[in-house]
């Protein structure tokens, strides 16, 4: 009787390490936090925690980019659009 | 003079809403059934797919909730610009997952994806029951949300109690005939005038009231500094651990909640939804627009207090600009609750038309019926309770988000992992969904700092394995390739077969 906890991936499942880029957006946002929890310096006026996130928030798609980059190189997902 | 003009500018823009919404589906007759009107025949491109889910993100609670946050505490409200921007980026993994699992067995929304996982009908009912229960609240958020807008941009000549039904009958009026497909066009509409409309605020406001960004910035960081930092002004213990909490659960949350979900099984194919995870983070630049505009109100117009705060930004709109442009801003928060309501009313009707009622074997063959009707209802519901007993929906609406946290192990590790029994997924939902209820109607929401639904969502998952591990197991004897979604991995076949499912992929 197999156990409960064997069952899941599919033998054939591929590996797509890449996808460790999706975290980067919880590094950036969370992990980092309490360095970046400060007003000063100020970047271009602006407080630094609220540089901080927009920094994060347009990190977010070229993480996701390389996540998917790796994607493509491995001939994968070349259906169109 | 001004509220005729305001007010003709949105009764305009209301007309056009609908006449979109309808223009959606022309030429494509009344075929098609449930698939066509609740994901939109599984067509849509990446385009309308980035309109659509940037459009139901957006909701009233950016214009409103967003400034009057800002306003209000400051820092803490960075945390729905964290929770997306990390939920999307999640979206790449999960999106293509649910698509193709969807395709695959035919299935239109969360709570059918959960009967077939588990092959249980009577669990997606049950299902459908309790994200019901999590949604009805929002959809009364989006009709308050649209009252408040709209008396204030029409200068009071439209009554909150007008309003409310305008934003019913609105929406109503093309969701029903027109589904997910109406509410992509409509979005098209919403998301050119919600950036226009930000995109000019946030260069206007500054200059108008503080002569430009330098000596705007330089007042709030002189004058407001505890604003700027975690955990915000006068917040009542939203500080770093609560950001953080919250920003985990509500990004897994995000990626099955059932909006979401919609959005996901509305694309063409995989690759759609893999795009949008990369292009959507971009429209949650928008989100900063609001929250500093609600600090520049601080200056503006201080003292508001209470549900007066929310209204931060449109005070500034009102007090600074003409009545065509207060009309058109208006316009645009109003979309803002409209198609997220289209959406909300829209995946309630899908649930209770597939697994409620379509799992009556006597009701089973008129799904897409049911579904429209339920829709009618749903809104019906949520306006009487708005007029009669709205603190009912508010109470719900605090233990929405966090409720809905508790379906996530049932469907995304029920979807990976097969030995996770239905009776530990209930297990785990019961216990994660009671904890979520005292947690908040105690009044301990945070918990040690922490977001209640994370902790519940611990206990939810702890609970899950011990029942997997110590209680039977499930009989079934389907395979794993039927009951997981093993392909989320680039499933190679994805075209769309010519009956609109999609064909096994290659290597089951």
């Amino acid at each position: 009787m197999p156990s409960p906890f064997s069952g899941g991936r599919s033998p054939g499942s591929r590996k797509r390490p890449a996808l460790l880029w999706l975290l980067l957006p919880y590094v950036l946002f969370l992990a980092v936090l309490p360095l970046v929890n400060r007003v000063t310096p100020t970047v271009l006026g602006l407080p630094f925690l609220f540089f901080w996130m927009l920094v994060a928030t347009l990190a977010t798609p070229v993480a996701v980019w390389l996540a998917r980059r790796a994607d493509l190189r491995r001939g994968l997902g070349k259906e169109g659009s | 003079m001004n509220a005729a003009v305001a007010t003709a500018v949105f009764g305009g823009f209301m007309v056009l809403t609908v006449a979109l919404g309808l223009l959606a589906v022309r030429g494509r007759g009344s075929g098609g059934g449930l698939t066509e009107w609740s994901v939109g025949g599984r067509s849509l491109g990446t385009v309308f797919i980035w309109v659509l889910m940037a459009g139901e993100s957006y909701t009233s609670f950016s214009y409103l909730g967003a400034a009057g946050w800002g306003y209000n505490f400051g820092a803490p409200v960075l945390y729905v610009l964290a929770y997306m921007s990390c939920g999307y980026a999640l979206g790449y993994v999960v999106g293509p997952m649910l698509w193709a699992y969807a395709g695959r067995h035919g299935l239109v929304g969360i709570s059918d994806i959960v009967a077939h996982r588990y092959r249980r009908p009577w669990l997606g009912a049950a299902v459908a029951l309790l994200a019901t229960v999590c949604l009805l609240p929002y959809i009364q958020l989006q009709i308050t949300g649209m009252g408040v807008v709209v008396s204030t941009i029409s200068y009071g000549a439209i009554s909150l109690n007008w309003a409310y039904f305008i934003g019913f009958a609105v929406t109503t009026g093309f969701v029903v005939v027109s589904g997910l497909r109406g509410s992509a066009w409509v979005s098209v509409l919403k998301d050119i005038l919600v950036i226009a409309t930000l995109g000019f605020l946030v260069v206007y406001v500054p200059l108008h009231y503080f002569d430009g960004y330098g000596p705007f910035l330089h007042r709030i960081v002189a004058e407001k500094p505890q604003w700027l930092t975690f955990p915000g002004h006068a917040s009542g213990g939203l500080g770093q651990v609560w950001f953080i909490t919250t920003t985990v659960v509500n990004s897994l949350t995000v990626v099955i909640f059932p909006t979401t979900v919609a959005g996901y099984l509305g694309a063409r194919n995989a690759d759609a939804l893999r795009r949008n995870a990369m292009y959507l983070p971009f429209y949650n630049v928008l989100l900063f627009v609001p929250m500093l505009l609600g600090l520049a109100a601080l200056f503006v117009v201080p003292g508001l207090t209470g549900a007066d705060s929310n209204l931060a930004l449109f005070k500034l709109v009102v007090d600074s600009l003409p009545a065509w442009a207060v009309g058109v801003i208006g316009v645009a928060a109003a979309l803002s609750s409209i198609v997220p309501m289209a959406v909300f009313m829209l995946v309630i009707g899908t649930m209770w038309g597939r697994s409620v009622l379509g799992a009556v074997p006597r009701l089973a063959s008129r799904q897409k019926l049911w579904s429209q009707l339920v829709v009618v209802a749903a809104g019906a519901v949520a306006l009487l309770l708005t007029y009669t007993a709205p603190n009912t929906l508010v109470r719900l609406s605090l233990i929405s988000y966090e409720g809905m946290a508790q379906l996530v192990p049932m469907l995304l590790l029920g979807l990976v992992w097969r030995g996770l029994t239905w009776r530990a997924a209930v297990s785990g939902l019961v216990a994660g969904f009671a904890l979520v209820c005292v947690l908040v109607f105690g009044g301990h929401d945070p918990l040690w700092g922490m977001n209640g639904g994370l902790v519940a969502l611990a206990v939810n998952v702890v609970v899950a394995l011990a029942v997997t591990w110590l209680g039977p197991r499930d009989a079934d004897e389907r395979p794993d390739a039927e009951v997981l979604a093993l392909d989320d991995e680039f499933p190679r076949d994805e075209a769309l077969a010519p009956g609109g499912r999609v064909s096994p992929p290659a290597s089951s």
